[in-house]
């Protein structure tokens, strides 16, 4: 199948018809037995629409390179860095000295490896998967700093800590180890915070739909100035650029990929993959724009209530379709 | 005095003798690349963060299974992606945006006004349309430059199916992002091969 050929000129050679776009993929990735390779590459040295084809997944190599590396968020490293510093002290601390996993709804998920013969066989290490919400209000309180993460696996085996537990405002339980010294953060979650990965602002004021927040630092708009902010809100919070500064992005709790996921699956009526997101004051209300493009790069704009995620329908504020 | 710099090799080794500190200097040493293939495959930072730190768990615990049959990055990246490709498999149904199917046949006037930025996320966005498998092969052959052999075994599967993969995708790839447009008219060849400069008519 080739786009766009109602008819096609002639294949000028022996061949009987074009090769397809799937045949010529497969020269290109050197899939062709020899003959069936020459055969084909004869064909294309002269017809124009092959090489046109061929130099097609050129173009795709050339685009493909050209992503920038993702970089590693501080946050997921210093996660990394405490999460070998856990295995290195499970592999030291007497089995009875540790405390039991203080929550067990998850199932462990299965390894992707066997656990080697090699090694002697070590206690489960608290796997993050498992205690997600252990994290994210643990995050709160790190700041991302790679000392504390050192603290918390001290904390974890059972050195000078506790084991708490609270209810957050959302009615979901959490269960986190208290630090000696250490408070929860109770900044607000507007644009320029700090760079942790779990929630902190989404128990703001933004829990109450109409009301706002003395968080002065979020940018206010209507319908009509929205619209020419748009590409400084793609500019300053693509998914992948937000998601990377946390919470504290200026995505605010839509940085949270699970909630994202389910606000963005709650608003009728939207296409496109979504590429930006911001928290934003929007006709005196805390709200959501999300702003989607498809594949020609038309943007459309959805804003929603700061429920958007919390609720199985959030109210849409605003709509429009580039 | 600072002593020589331990091969990817030796410190996997030191690990799976006791050293305390091998695995952690190994890890800092691939972790920036184990991330890229790890957010390039799942497309979730949220997901590639639980997805890496699980593969890290299991490269902690099957170190002494290393039989240096292949290089140290290659069998850690085995990891990440087995761990990706885990979860997966593993994780429900999950509500997702998806560009719409007449992607493809659409003007698309404005392509050429896109930043390049847009145009990373153009690409991005339609690497993430591909089918995992093909997504994961040519994250890895066409992304992190690695040879079809060594992504075969990463994948754990024969070199003609990373061929295959790869081609499946790069042909997907170069529709989604109109390098096939203007093939209406034979003399004109894409005038540029990066998607952001291309020509569309």
């Amino acid at each position: 199948m080739t786009p766009g050929d109602d008819s096609p000129p002639p294949p000028p050679d022996g061949l009987a018809v074009h090769p397809d776009l799937d045949r010529l993929a497969d020269l290109d990735a050197g899939l062709l037995d020899p003959a069936a390779a020459a055969d084909t590459g004869r064909h294309a040295a002269s017809c124009p629409r092959c090489r046109a084809t061929l130099a097609a997944f050129v173009a795709v190599r050339k685009d493909l390179r050209t992503l920038a590396p993702p970089v590693l968020p501080a946050a997921v490293a210093a996660r990394l860095d405490e999460t070998v510093a856990r295995l290195r002290a499970d592999a030291t601390v007497p089995a009875e000295a540790k405390v039991p996993p203080p929550v067990a709804d998850p199932p462990p998920a299965p390894r992707p490896v066997p656990i080697s013969s090699g090694v002697p066989p070590r206690p489960p290490v608290v796997d993050l998967s498992e205690t997600r919400e252990q994290r994210r209000a643990r995050a709160r309180r790190l700041t991302g700093r790679v000392a504390a993460s050192v603290i918390v696996a001290a904390a974890l085996v059972g050195v000078g800590s506790a084991i708490v537990q609270k209810k957050d405002d959302g009615g979901t339980v959490s269960q986190s180890a208290a630090i000696p010294g250490q408070q929860e953060h109770t900044t607000s979650g507007g644009a320029g915070g700090g760079s942790d990965y779990g929630p902190k602002a989404d128990s703001q004021p933004e829990r109450t739909p109409g009301s706002i927040p003395p968080d002065a630092a979020l940018p206010s708009y209507d319908g009509s100035s929205l619209l020419t902010a748009i590409p400084a809100i793609v500019s300053r919070s693509a998914v992948e650029i937000i998601t990377r500064a946390g919470l504290s992005g200026p995505a605010g709790a839509l940085s949270d990929s699970a909630r994202r996921a389910r606000c963005t699956a709650s608003i009728p009526d939207t296409s496109g993959i979504l590429i930006a997101v911001q928290r934003v004051v929007f006709s005196d209300q805390i709200s959501y724009v999300l702003i989607y493009a498809d594949a020609s790069g038309r943007r459309s704009v959805v804003v929603v209530s700061s429920t958007c995620g919390d609720v199985p329908i959030p109210q849409v504020l605003y709509r429009h379709q580039g | 005095m600072t002593a020589p710099e331990r091969s990817d090799v030796e410190l996997l080794r030191a690990h799976a003798d006791g050293d305390p500190l091998a695995f952690e200097v190994l890890v800092r040493r691939h972790r920036d690349r184990m991330w890229a293939v790890a957010l390039r495959t799942l497309r979730d930072p949220e997901e590639a963060a639980d997805a890496l730190q699980e593969a890290l768990i299991s490269a902690y615990r099957a170190a002494g299974s290393f039989r240096a049959e292949s290089a140290v990055t290659t069998w850690l990246h085995r990891i990440v992606v087995n761990a990706c490709l885990d979860r997966v498999r593993r994780r429900q149904a999950r509500p997702t945006v998806t560009l719409p199917d007449e992607g493809p046949g659409e003007p698309a006037d404005r392509r050429d006004q896109l930043a390049e930025r847009d145009t990373a996320m153009a690409v991005d966005a339609a690497l993430g349309r591909l089918p995992i498998e093909q997504r994961s092969a040519i994250t890895l052959v066409d992304i992190e430059g690695y040879s079809v052999a060594e992504t075969a075994r990463i994948l754990g599967v024969a070199e003609g199916t990373v061929k295959s993969r790869c081609a499946r995708g790069r042909a997907k790839l170069a529709v989604l992002l109109g390098h096939l447009r203007n093939l209406d008219a034979p003399a004109t060849v894409p005038a540029k091969s990066s998607a952001g400069e291309e020509v569309v008519s």
